[in-house]
């Protein structure tokens, strides 16, 4: 049985607040804005630059000591593949072209940014794929997983590995290199880093609970706590007519037709954990090797379990024709009773729910618990995204210093942050601004998970003054009510609290580069896996996951396997 | 006139019209459906009530549609539309009137048909033409949407068939006359062939409306962008959504569904409009094709 | 052949002329070339990344060259078989009835003689060719639905047992074939209704007074009258025999059918999710290309020599 690895958020969250703390009081020692002064930075840079010392020229325009934030001397022009999400996001006379951000840079840092090409977000990873065939890069460019391989293989992007030593603030490092640097492995080639990771909320992929609290009511249940109890109230919500119509036309669990991988929706995989199985994760086993979590034994009781439910009606017979904006539709129409989602669950897909139906309630509750009691859900990584720099552009740090102004600016407190939210709840409110921060957008892997807790100390002790600026605008979004204040208080006040208490949570064991038979041989294997999974629940009798399991290592599974290990080393 | 009145023909009359009227029905559902949607509640489209009839009606969505990137995408199309449209058939009546003449008249005719006929089928794909596009400053204007396309294998044939079919003797005697080419094209042939330019007229027009991919690849401003690109975003809205910003986002959209139904549907109305105008063109018969019998 | 009203003393002049203004001609031919050359044979250099580990920084011409290990690759899939069989199975039913049931609408739409009707039919049947897969994906999982579809409820009170069009490898074809024929017919046989309006009414007239009815009509007058058409449509339709509709399928399909529906374009794309796989896509696009390539010069001769008929 192998071991849950991983991080606790409850457990690593002491030591950050102790590194946030600490740059507050630093960044009150330095005072000003970054600045050609050589006053300390807020940011202990990992190595200082040997030319701190004033060169000789005479004028003005010496080499001051540059640092994360420095402002450049002349102005320097950047050009950006930018994505847009919404005609609606800017106020009058702002554009995708120029907004809040392109202000910001250029007064603090005097980099000016220019778009290269706006392409609408839903087709930027095709225009990102022409542009690196064409060879036709913009300064900076936000790409996937894959494209970071293919440039770093092509050779088209700079080694950031000096630039990332020295510029990076704190808070920024502290964020890109969260969970020991895991995040940097596939941009790493020959120990140099050729990409940097855009960190996103590390809840993002965790599984998350929900279940209708107002059937539970009328069915007289508890909310389940593990796979036993599930199976209970799945029974009961599909039997017992649980939104009273007289009719038997209630689901008890959501799953889309591809269980949740595409969707990035945690369907099989919060069950599965329930078993300890964690498809499509690589564990370790008990002698240390790394396995892959689709063909453990763990994974058939997963699908016996399932194949169960599916024949007590619990699933949509359709499920494996539904994507998941069919699957939202039965959600929104009081269908389905339980989800598995994350922690943004309530604003989409149930805040749908809640608008067509007031009465509707959801519990917010972890998965359900393994035989031992113990709850380990499973996670992605929390970044799937990089920064990269073309080959030949003469000044790689500017993408650095622009993530620095960004990170000040979003998390205070200090002057950028005020101006910031001041902007926000002012003339931006409800714009969704953020999204256009330069060079590309990240966030803390941990922010919503901090400002979860403050807000519900907050409520505890009566005391929103300690709130901090986005803490204040969350629980101004809740107080204005209606379905989204419901919802955001559902996000906040219960899911990142299920969050917190999970006390361990588990990744893959394996974190780096696809390997090249990963390459290679993955599209067939992956549609096999799927494929039987979803027959097996069906009803295909469970001796096909043991065919499966001999098919996939033939294919091409044992040598993934072995690569995989091979690169772990 | 060749009416028949037997009891079959009758019969058959009967089942004729039964059936293509029961299938023309079957072909306007789906937009039938569009249009609902265009007039319900977001909360009724969300829940998948709406079918052919509109739930919670309401006009709003239409109301909304006329914003400024759907006004300037469609303002985008119809630039294309008429450039290209003028492009296409200047280009097919250029090429199709000497390759329907025979090897006879025209030495070498069968070279380039054949040169012609292989780019229908083999391409260099996407990567060189966008570097091509690149070098000859075309990314990002107009002319990339209209310029690459320009020659179509497809209509050349099309009209050359024509042609073909057409009697040698209707520019013979204008040739001995001492007509060059150039006149007896313009003059004999471009009137005699008001039904294939009507075809060709409603192709060019409906390609260059439906395109939307070189829309994506080729134009760097969204603003910039075709209809059918603008729209196609509109409905393929990311798959995964996680991020708190991204379920905001799709939670906006889901309150927008109907105003998408409503954009959706006005960008199809030019273009069924326009069928039956042109209608009448084709039922225009030409007399000359009776001489060849 | 030509005409020649006055004789010899016209032939000569003719031929005189011939010569002297060949050169319009060409003339006429040379600016629709030159935009070919450009933009349709200057881009052909890439195909060379079918044959190439392509890096966009050495270009098409410093690539390592790899030789057909592209091809290789695919023909070593366990899969290529399966997936070349359902893409020609597919697009054959596609091609096949594709072709078919604009003709055959596009005649029996010939026999209504209520023009406003006959009009509006023709409109209607013309609309599911600007609605696309992704919105047509989204209805017909609707009324497909096992469950409460709007087709297997008119089924069911025929006392049919409800059928699962999407589900079930079998029907999905059946499905896919259905559909896109039903939403293609319309703007199809607008070339045909283009064709029938050139028949010249004598033409029936004669027919008739020979004592033909509709039917001999239809055989004799009606038929020849579009045969040219037909022909050439034909011939180039043939020439997508590979083609599956990647649009359509890929909106539609699921892993319950994937045995039956998985076609050589959404493999492709499968693909090319892990990694931008530029030599595998241009690969396979050269293949296709040099297979409708040969399917249509061969129909081509073929309707030459079977039918002297010669579409180009």
């Amino acid at each position: 049985m192998e071991k849950p690895t991983g991080i606790s958020p409850a457990k690593m969250y002491p030591l950050l607040s102790a590194a946030l703390a600490c740059m507050v009081l630093l960044a009150g020692c330095s005072g000003s804005k970054g600045n050609e002064a050589a006053s300390p930075q807020a940011s202990a840079s990992a190595s200082q630059p040997a030319s701190a010392e004033a060169s000789p020229s005479a004028s003005e325009n010496a080499a001051p000591e540059d640092g994360p934030m420095t402002k450049y001397e002349q102005p320097i022009e950047v050009t950006i593949g930018q994505s847009s999400y919404e005609a609606s996001s800017f106020i009058e006379g702002e554009s995708v072209d120029y907004n809040i951000h392109h202000k910001f840079n250029e007064d603090y840092l005097n980099i000016k940014y220019k778009n290269k090409w706006i392409v609408d977000a839903a087709k930027a990873g095709e225009k990102v794929n022409l542009a690196i065939a064409s060879d036709d890069l913009p300064d900076v460019m936000k790409v996937s997983l894959n494209q970071l391989q293919m440039l770093i293989k092509n050779g088209q992007v700079e080694d950031l590995t000096d630039a990332w030593a020295k510029y990076p603030t704190e808070k920024v490092r502290s964020m890109a290199e969260y969970q020991d640097k895991i995040a940097f492995l596939p941009a790493t080639k020959d120990d140099r880093i050729y990409g940097i990771p855009l960190a996103r909320d590390f809840g993002e992929s965790i599984g998350i609970m929900y279940v209708r609290q107002d059937w539970l009511d009328k069915l007289n249940l508890k909310a389940p706590t593990n796979l036993q109890e599930l199976e209970e109230v799945a029974k009961a919500f599909v039997n017992d007519d649980p939104d009273d119509n007289g009719k038997k036309d209630t689901y008890a669990i959501g799953f889309d037709k591809e269980m949740g991988f595409a969707s990035g929706q945690p369907m099989l995989t919060s069950i599965a954990a329930g078993f300890n199985a964690y498809p499509k994760l690589w564990v370790k086993d008990e002698s240390g090797n790394l396995v892959y979590g689709s063909i453990q034994p763990q994974m058939k009781e997963t699908l016996a379990y399932l194949q169960n439910l599916y024949k007590l009606g619990a699933f949509d017979s359709e499920f494996a024709v539904k994507d998941f904006a069919k699957v939202t539709e039965m959600y929104t129409n009081g269908k389905i009773g339980i989800l598995f989602g994350v922690f943004s669950g309530p604003i989409y897909p149930l805040m749908t729910n809640k608008e067509a139906d007031p009465n509707a309630e959801w519990a917010v509750l972890p998965i359900p618990a393994d035989a031992d009691g113990r709850v380990v859900p499973a996670a992605k990584p929390f970044v799937n995204e990089w920064i990269v720099v073309r080959k030949g552009f003469k000044h790689p740090e500017a993408a650095i210093k622009s993530m620095n102004l960004w990170a000040e600016m979003f998390v205070g407190p200090n002057e950028f942050n005020d101006k910031w939210a001041e902007a926000n709840s002012g003339a931006y409110s409800g714009k969704n601004i953020n999204l256009y921060a330069l060079p590309y957008n990240f966030d803390s892997p941990y922010q919503n998970l901090k400002n979860g807790e403050n807000l519900r100390a907050a409520k505890e002790s009566g005391d929103e003054s300690k709130l901090d600026v986005r803490e204040q605008w969350i629980l101004g979004e809740k107080n204005k009510g209606g379905s989204y204040g419901w919802a955001i208080e559902k996000t906040f006040y219960e899911a990142e609290k299920v969050l917190l208490e999970y006390e361990n949570i588990r990744y893959s064991d394996y974190q780096g580069a696809p390997t090249p038979s990963m390459v290679s041989k993955s599209p067939t294997l992956d549609k096999l896996e799927l494929e039987t999974f979803i027959k097996i629940v069906m009803g295909s009798p469970l001796d096909e996951f043991d065919q499966f399991v001999e098919k996939w290592r033939a294919l091409g599974g044992d040598q993934i396997t072995q690569e995989v290990n091979e690169a772990a080393r | 006139m060749r009416f028949a009145y037997s009891p079959g023909a009758i019969a058959f009359r009967m089942f004729n019209y039964g059936l293509l009227t029961a299938v023309a029905l079957l072909c306007v559902l789906p937009l039938v459906h569009i249009f609902a949607v265009s007039l319900s509640s977001a909360e009724a489209v969300n829940g998948n009530e709406v079918g052919l009839w509109p739930v919670d009606f309401s006009l709003g969505a239409y109301r909304a549609s006329f914003d400024a990137p759907f006004l300037s995408a469609l303002n985008v199309t119809l630039q294309r539309i008429t450039l290209g449209t003028v492009i296409n058939l200047v280009f097919t009546f250029l090429l199709a009137y000497p390759l329907s003449k025979e090897s006879d008249r025209f030495p070498y005719r069968n070279v380039y048909v054949w040169a012609l006929v292989f780019t229908m089928l083999f391409s260099g794909g996407l990567i060189p033409t966008y570097i091509l596009a690149k070098q000859l400053h075309l990314i990002n204007t107009l002319w990339v949407l209209v310029l690459p396309s320009a020659v179509n294998v497809f209509y050349i044939v099309l009209l050359l068939n024509f042609f073909r079919q057409l009697p040698k003797e209707v520019e013979e005697s204008a040739l001995i006359d001492g007509a060059s080419y150039f006149q007896s094209m313009y003059k004999i042939y471009l009137p005699l062939s008001k039904p294939v330019v009507a075809t060709l007229l409603l192709f060019c027009v409906v390609t260059h409306w439906n395109a939307w991919f070189d829309g994506i690849m080729f134009i760097n401003d969204t603003d910039k962008y075709p209809l059918q690109t603008y729209l196609q975003l509109l409905l393929q809205k990311s798959k995964s959504v996680l991020s708190l910003e991204d379920a905001k986002m799709a939670a906006e959209d889901a309150a927008k569904t109907s105003i998408y139904g409503a954009k959706m549907f006005l960008s199809l109305l030019p273009i069924i409009a326009l069928y039956p105008f042109l209608q009448k063109h084709f039922t225009e018969g030409i007399v000359i094709g009776a001489v060849k019998g | 052949m030509s005409y020649s009203p006055g004789g010899n003393e016209s032939a000569l002049k003719l031929k005189s002329i011939k010569w002297k203004q060949t050169w319009q001609l060409h003339a006429m031919m040379l600016p629709g070339m030159l935009f070919v050359i450009v933009f349709a044979y200057l881009p052909m250099v890439g195909i060379t990344i079918a044959f190439q580990d392509f890096n966009p920084t050495k270009g098409f011409f410093g690539s390592p060259w790899l030789g057909l290990d592209h091809f290789n690759y695919m023909l070593e899939l366990p899969d290529t078989y399966r997936i070349v069989k359902n893409t020609v199975i597919i697009a054959g039913l596609k091609i096949f009835f594709g072709f078919l049931a604009p003709i055959v609408f596009a005649l029996l739409l010939n026999e209504m003689k209520i023009k406003l009707w006959k009009r509006g039919i023709q409109t209607f049947v013309y609309f599911p060719h600007f609605v696309s897969w992704v919105i047509m994906g989204g209805i017909l999982v609707n009324i497909l639905s096992r469950n409460d579809g709007a087709v297997n409820r008119l089924l069911a009170s025929f006392g049919v047992e409800p059928v699962f069009f999407l589900g079930d490898p079998g029907w999905f074809r059946v499905t896919l074939v259905a559909t896109d024929v039903l939403k293609e017919f319309g703007f199809g046989a607008i070339i045909y209704l283009a064709a029938l309006s050139g028949i010249n009414p004598a033409l029936y007239e004669a027919a008739v007074i020979d004592g033909a009815g509709r039917f001999k009509q239809t055989l004799h007058v009606t038929l020849p009258g579009i045969m040219h058409v037909a022909v050439l449509l034909g011939i180039l339709s043939i020439g997508n025999i590979l083609n599956a509709g990647f649009d359509q399928i890929f909106n539609l399909y699921n892993y319950l059918v994937l045995d039956s529906a998985e076609i050589i374009d959404t493999w492709v794309y499968s693909m090319g999710l892990l990694q931008a796989q530029y030599g595998l896509a241009t690969a396979v696009g050269l293949l296709k290309s040099v297979v409708a390539f040969l399917l249509i010069a061969g129909s081509y001769r073929l309707a030459v020599k079977l039918a002297n008929y010669r579409i180009f």
